[in-house]
């Protein structure tokens, strides 16, 4: 066997099925990558439209796992220049950089990494997890001392550190890179409820220096209204309307949490509005933990929380009991509206509701039949 | 819209993948809750440590009865000894219903973290304050390793108070969990731990993946 290719050895140990074989393929396959090599996945190709057709069901899953492994990695490497885009991704990170940085002397412990490279600790190992992810970084945890796992640079972490040291000074940022992965971290944040031009900003400044974050956050915004995401619509007023509602929403709702805190109009709604013997239900995808934790440290027992993730556990039921009448309030005008045309679990609660409410935003509409509440 | 929902766990499944945590039997009303609740899914779940697991506790569904909130509570906090003067430090997530419950029971204060936007604990508060020298008391509803109580951890670090106790109800890798207390000399428990049939597996590993399903639901944004 010493003669024949990686990929043939690969396909031979493969087809055994043995145990010890099996160890020695994923260790090989993790060598070849480690190396950036991606013989392996046309390899794991071979043996899965050859041999693998008759072989155990164990055995054929294993080398799909094998596969999307290889070809994951190798999608992830142009052809042209492979270092440069990890490079690039390294530059683009200030954390990632200030811990590649620091560990060009040897490896350390995390919290030593977290002094010299003044990062915290949460933040040094949310980095050295996508660094290790990245291959950049090798952990071993030390015989004397278990506490820590000592981290250091990889063979590739230290070739794409004197890449990085090279291109030192020149802050040459991808800009269709950058906008694109802007893009979509403004569409998670979105979801999230957090957009706002701010979160952005705050978002970025985990990736970026602080002098390319607002020239990034105001490309990626013009490109996402542009791109039609979301919210993002062609009136930009209502937009950033909608953004600031949610972020006033957010605010009003994190007061909440103080018995005495400012008014949220919808626990008025509850307190004036609600059918004799019934709910005020809230509809909130974006601040739902905060609607949770509000009512309940309110004591506001006629007031619930509807998230889908109630209609996916089975909950919607408990939440609101289907003989109690109730109003439904939306807290965001886009939900609102898309929950009467979509096809969603909600639209059967939509036809119990006596009444529907929604935050409104100035200067926009809302749906027929749905009533408006002002936000302060 | 189409939802791929995960489905309630069986009471066989439950059984199986669920166990008390070692030293201790699983009270017979939070077992029945757990039967009951619906709160154990089985599907194919992200968690935020990154691994895929094929069932998930939803402690919300479990808060809901005040009762069984109440035992959790109460047999948490028989597991260490509370300073009278200790605040319960909770994360913006569905651990403040167990923060809160046990809160009140010791009667002590309660401070709340934010959490990130990946619904992870994050390192300031939202609510409440830790003033220095302090006890503290962390709680979450589960965790894997509780790695993930970290931040809450260096929190409590950065105020100058001491973390006297860490209570989650589930620690997934309870092994891994009561090592971390070790490693760090802190006084806590949990009550629920992950049986070894449990499946829980690196992304690369994950046999729901090379299956090819079913489709990947986040855990946190269940909860
Ligand atoms: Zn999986």
């Amino acid at each position: 066997m010493s003669t024949s290719s990686p990929t043939e050895q690969l396909v031979e140990l493969l087809a055994s099925g043995d145990e010890k074989d099996l160890a020695e393929a994923a260790w090989m396959v993790g060598g070849e990558l480690a190396n950036r090599r991606h013989d392996t996945v046309r390899a794991v190709r071979r043996y899965l439209d050859g041999p693998a057709a008759g072989a155990a069901p164990f055995l054929r899953g294993f080398a799909l796992a094998l596969e999307q492994v290889t070809s994951g990695h190798a999608a992830a490497e142009p052809e042209a220049d492979e270092l440069a885009p990890i490079a690039r991704a390294v530059q683009l990170r200030a954390g990632w950089r200030k811990v590649i940085e620091t560990l060009a002397p040897g490896p350390m412990r995390p919290s030593e990494i977290a002094a010299a490279a003044e990062l915290s600790r949460g933040r040094v190992s949310h980095v050295l997890a996508a660094l290790e992810r990245a291959g950049l970084v090798e952990r071993t945890r030390s015989e004397g001392d278990g506490r820590e796992r000592w981290a250091g640079l990889s063979p590739l972490g230290g070739v794409v550190l004197e890449e990085v040291a090279h291109a030192r000074g020149d802050v040459a940022i991808d800009l269709d890179a950058a906008v694109v992965a802007t893009t979509y971290m403004l569409a998670k944040l979105l979801s999230r409820g957090r957009a706002s031009r701010s979160s952005l900003e705050d978002a970025l400044a985990e990736h970026l220096e602080r002098p390319a974050v607002a020239r990034i956050a105001d490309v990626a915004l013009r490109a996402a209204r542009d791109a039609g995401l979301a919210v993002i619509t062609a009136d930009q007023a209502v937009t950033l309307a909608e953004l600031h509602l949610r972020d006033v929403l957010g605010d009003a709702l994190e007061h909440a949490l103080d018995p005495d805190g400012p008014a949220v109009p919808v626990i008025d709604l509850a307190r004036d509005c609600a059918p004799t013997g019934g709910l005020v239900v809230v509809r909130s995808e974006s601040h739902r933990q905060r609607w949770d934790i509000a009512i309940a440290r309110r004591r506001l027992d006629d007031l619930r929380l509807l998230a889908s993730a109630d209609w996916l556990t089975g909950e919607a039921d408990r939440i609101v009991e289907p003989d109690r009448p109730f109003v439904l309030v939306y807290d965001s005008p886009p939900l609102a509206r898309a929950e009467r045309v979509t096809d969603s679990p909600a639209r059967a609660l939509l036809g119990r509701a006596e009444s529907v409410y929604c935050y409104r935003v100035p200067g926009t509409t809302l749906p027929d039949g749905v009533k408006a509440l002002e936000v302060a | 819209m189409t939802l791929h929902a995960p489905r309630v766990a069986t009471d066989q499944e439950i059984r199986d993948v669920v166990v008390a945590q070692p030293r201790r039997g699983l009270p017979e009303l939070i077992e029945r809750a757990l039967l009951a609740s619906g709160a154990l899914l089985r599907g194919h779940f992200s968690l935020q440590v990154g691994t895929h697991s094929e069932y998930f506790i939803r402690f919300r569904a479990l808060a809901r009865d005040p009762e069984v909130l109440g035992a959790i509570a109460e047999h948490l906090l028989a597991t260490i000894t509370v300073p009278t003067d200790a605040i319960v430090l909770v994360p913006e997530s569905s651990g403040y219903f167990l923060g809160e419950a046990i809160r009140a029971r010791a009667g002590i204060t309660l401070a709340v973290a934010r959490t990130d936007s990946e619904r992870r604990p994050a390192r300031s508060l939202l609510h409440g304050g830790l003033p220095a020298g302090r006890p503290v008391i962390v709680v979450n509803d589960v965790v894997t390793t509780g790695a993930s109580l970290e931040p809450l951890l260096d929190l409590v670090a950065d105020c100058g108070a001491t973390v006297a106790a860490a209570l989650v109800f589930g620690a997934l890798d309870g092994t891994g969990f009561r090592a971390m207390l070790g490693r760090r000399r802190i006084a806590g428990d949990h009550l629920i731990e992950a049986s070894p049939s449990w499946p829980v597996a690196d992304p690369a590993r994950c046999a729901a993946c090379a299956a090819g399903g079913p489709p990947l639901l986040p855990a946190a944004e269940l909860n």
